[in-house]
């Protein structure tokens, strides 16, 4: 715990900074600095319609965070959050639409298991490629990620195209009975923000109060000194990416079964690669995970409030700042957050 | 004439160690110089300083007799000193050429790589290195990526060649010409400096040899006229033990007459633990023979194991531990102390012979080599070190939960009964120092009662209090019915502890069986003298 509050501490603190260069570059680019910054505010919580849209996507954004703290607890390097976000959204689509004559209770936790599976599948390709052929998970992880954007795009044009849509562009929605229920049908805000905060506690149990946890980081942290102990290393890094995939499968699962009820041909929308800078942001600690992701999604929520908004006669705010925003919050956390001085001995 | 390099008083510090300790060395044109000394005496670091990579806390160095400050490897590359690293400095995907001239200066922009290639290769017949200028690195030996790193550092005249433990990573093949290379050199006016602890290589190649050891220098000696076997001792402290007794018996007689009672019980030790593996002849005069009835703990009858990611591997291993020994097994360095180990712990896998071991895997207490490698995982805290291997069972997990109560409960008592200097126990690992680490490692791993200890350089690092301490709970263990394995490359350690000493070499184990000139016949096995 006392780690996730030191972890809290330096997020907090990375992210006024990040709030700050946010400022700083509007001003140089002409946008008044408090009219920013009011309209920012108000595009994030400015009542309950704005804050629940930030808590949406806040919720995929913590899902996914989840699974790459985990992987990287591991020393799983799975950058490829954003493939199995993919895949899970499409496996929970795939099967939410067929589930018409199913009891909700039935068929809702279908359709998140169908993506958590899917999820779990496509990063145990990585892990096979990691453990049998020599494949850094690096590099396979991300190429997974382009071949799950096309297989999204095959399947939404082919199998599972809507037939009353035109384009072809869409699949059908899901079953009314596989969607998450919601929590405030005004704001169209569902269960699986809930789900996502039992995720982050399960997770923190997890990686803190179990013997299977303590083990994922002692491997994660010294493998050589994990094999004398006679811990299974390569069964806690498969173990390590498949829960990883599990995780960020769920998140995309949720996102159809919550929010969207279906796919489009391009249905990502960077959440896995933002994913890694929640994480980063937390330093892998999953209580810090749920303000690291809340943080991310009022950057997202906030600028685009910006770029819709009037600011004293000046241009429309671009997107790019956000993203020069996100950089330098990563940066930031990366210069508060160095690895801790080593002693003297070599 | 005065020596080419001359280097005084050279202190150099690590945090709290105390890496060389007023260091003087000399070097001759025309001489290949070897530096000796086991693991962590200074070698390197002494060999840094005079190439400019390290900066001194104390001390001179006077090239041609003039004293000289060397901030960075330029300023010693002007002077004429050049250096062969232990690991390769190279660009795999480069050629040759390229790599032979990537940090030279004064390589233009524009020089093509027809030029880059015919100086390399000008440069490669000059010291009739046979080597490629066009092949890629990635595709060459070990043996010629040596020579490549060769013709970097000989690439302009140099006067000084310092070579850090060059022959570890080649094949006995390659270590000849590499031999003839060196010189060659020597004879064209270049001094040499061989940094090894492989006595038969200083035998055959050096001139003369310095020996270090815990950062001390124990002296200059032409290589013709010292006996190999007393190079062994100086370089592994058993030439201090040698003195020792000599002082002692200069001293007075009772202390003589009690040392001499002491190596008549060692040699009665050694006759008991010769005849255990022969004909069952027991005596009951010594402390073995009490334990002799007791029950086997190891027994390995000609083993051999592969030979894995560090070689050696074991060759027909003969070894037996019962309850109550504390075997010491002397050697130098890479000569197999893995593999014993790795052997013993399962985790290397037998390909001939016969081996048993009577005790479960948590009955192992196994203190690493590398405490920071091997045994402790640094970012953790002190209590999850604690419980690096029995966290499953109770009292600390109950169900798979840990029960944290119980581990910190656990930590804090080890921290109070082997006075580990911590903040608390919830303080990472890595904050500790190099002694508290190892004295957490210790507590760990003797904690409860092991049937089976496997000890490798228990006390490297530690102060002389953490070092008494350390060996006091070794013979406890033993006493207390353990069968301790005691692997170190630290005489004095094998001879203080042991109560029968075996030597590796090569992954051969021999047993050191007279009494006689004992720490003799160990040197001499640890230089690899046969029968």
């Amino acid at each position: 715990m006392r780690h996730a509050v030191r972890a809290l501490g330096a997020s907090m603190a990375a992210a006024a900074a990040g709030i700050a260069v946010l400022l700083a570059v509007a001003w140089l680019c002409g946008y008044p600095p408090a009219a920013v910054l009011r309209v920012f505010a108000q595009s994030v919580a400015g009542g309950a319609d704005r804050l629940s849209a930030t808590l949406l996507v806040a919720c995929p954004l913590l899902l996914t965070g989840l699974g790459v703290c985990v992987a990287f607890r591991c020393g799983v390097w799975n950058i490829g959050a954003e493939g199995q976000y993919l895949v899970g959204a499409l496996a929970a689509c795939a099967v939410g639409i067929h589930l018409g004559t199913w009891p909700a209770w039935v068929a809702a936790p279908l359709t998140l298991l169908a993506g958590v599976v899917a999820g779990a599948i496509w990063a145990g390709l990585a892990a096979w490629l990691k453990l049998a052929r020599r494949v850094q998970e690096v590099l396979s992880t991300i190429l997974l990620n382009f071949v799950a954007i096309q297989l999204v795009a095959i399947m939404v044009h082919g199998p599972l195209a809507d037939p009353l849509s035109a384009q072809r562009d869409t699949t059908s929605s899901i079953a009314a009975a596989a969607r998450l229920p919601l929590l405030s049908s005004r704001h169209g805000l569902h269960a699986g923000v809930a789900i996502a905060l039992l995720a982050a506690v399960g997770a923190w149990f997890f990686l803190r109060h179990t013997v299977p946890g303590l083990r994922l980081r002692i491997v994660g942290a010294n493998p050589i000194a994990a094999r004398l102990a006679r811990l299974p290393v390569t069964g806690y890094t498969a173990g390590a990416f498949l829960l990883s995939g599990a995780l960020a499968g769920l998140a995309g699962a949720v996102e159809i079964a919550g929010n969207s009820y279906y796919l489009t041909a391009r249905y990502g929308a960077g959440y896995g690669y933002t994913a890694i800078a929640v994480a980063m942001l937390a330093r892998l600690s999953p209580p810090a995970i749920v303000p690291a992701a809340l943080f991310f999604a009022m950057l997202d929520t906030g600028v685009r409030g910006l770029q819709h908004a009037d600011l004293e006669g000046a241009a429309s705010f671009p997107t790019t700042l956000t993203f020069a925003a996100q950089g330098g919050v990563v940066l930031l956390v990366a210069w508060l957050a160095g690895p801790p001085k080593r002693t003297g001995e070599t | 004439m005065p020596p080419l390099v001359e280097l005084r008083g050279i202190e150099k510090r690590f945090g709290g160690i105390r890496a060389l300790a007023g260091v003087s060395f000399e070097l001759c044109a025309g001489e290949i110089h070897a530096l000796l000394g086991e693991n962590g005496a200074g070698k390197s670091t002494l060999m840094r300083i005079l190439f400019g990579l390290l900066r001194t806390d104390a001390g001179d160095i006077r090239i041609d007799g003039r004293t000289v400050t060397l901030h960075r490897p330029e300023d010693a590359r002007r002077l004429g000193i050049g250096m062969v690293h232990q690991h390769f400095m190279l660009v795999e995907r480069m050629s040759v050429a390229e790599n032979v001239l990537l940090g030279d200066r004064g390589a233009g922009f524009w020089r093509t790589p027809a030029s880059l290639r015919r100086r390399a290769a000008e440069a490669a017949a000059r010291l009739g290195l046979d080597v490629d200028p066009h092949a890629l690195v990635e595709q060459l030996s070990v043996g010629q990526r040596q020579r490549v790193e060769l013709l970097k550092a000989l690439r302009r005249p140099v006067r000084v060649l310092i070579l850090d433990e060059p022959t570890a990573v080649l094949t006995p093949g390659e270590i000849e010409p590499l031999f003839a290379t060196l010189r060659r050199l020597r004879d064209s006016g270049c001094a040499v400096v061989f940094i090894s602890h492989k006595l038969g290589e200083i035998s055959t190649l050096c001139d003369r040899v310095t020996v270090l050891r815990r950062g001390q220098s124990l002296g200059t000696f032409p290589v013709a006229d010292t006996p190999i076997e007393r190079l062994a001792g100086m370089m592994l402290g058993a030439e201090e033990q040698v003195e020792n007794r000599k002082s002692k018996v200069e001293i007075g007689s009772v202390e003589s007459s009690k040392r001499r009672n002491d190596e008549r019980s060692k040699s009665q030790i050694v006759e008991a633990g010769k005849t255990e593996t022969g004909n069952e002849k027991t005596t009951s005069a010594t402390g073995v023979a009490q334990h002799a009835e007791a029950d086997v703990i190891v027994d390995m009858r000609a083993v051999s194991s592969e030979s894995g990611e560090r070689p050696p591997g074991l060759e027909r291993v003969d070894l037996c531990l019962r309850a109550g020994d504390l075997i010491g097994v002397a050697g130098v360095d890479g000569n197999g102390q893995a593999a014993l180990i790795e052997t013993l712990l399962g985790l290397r896998r037998v390909t001939a012979g016969d081996l048993r071991v009577a005790a479960a895997p948590h009955e192992i207490a196994h203190v690493a080599d590398d405490r920071q490698r091997e045994a402790l995982v640094l970012p953790l805290s002190v209590a999850e070190n604690a419980v690096l291997k029995m966290h499953a069972r109770p009292p600390f997990a109950r169900r798979g939960v840990l029960r944290w109560p119980a581990v910190r409960g656990f930590a804090r008592e080890l921290i109070g009964q082997y006075d580990i200097r911590a903040r608390s126990e919830r303080a990472q690992a890595v904050e500790l120092s190099g002694g508290n680490q190892q004295k957490l490692v210790v507590a760990r791993e003797l904690h409860g009662r092991p049937r089976l200890v496997l000890a490798v350089n228990p006390t490297r690092g530690l102060d002389l209090g953490a070092t008494r301490y350390v060996r006091a709970r070794l013979l406890e263990a033993a006493r207390r019915g353990a069968a301790v394995l005691l692997v170190s490359t630290d005489l004095d350690e094998i001879l203080e502890l042991s109560h029968r000493v075996f030597v590796l070499y090569r992954g051969r184990l021999r047993q050191a069986e007279t009494a006689d000139g004992l720490v003799q016949r160990i040197a001499a096995l640890m230089a690899g003298a046969t029968a």
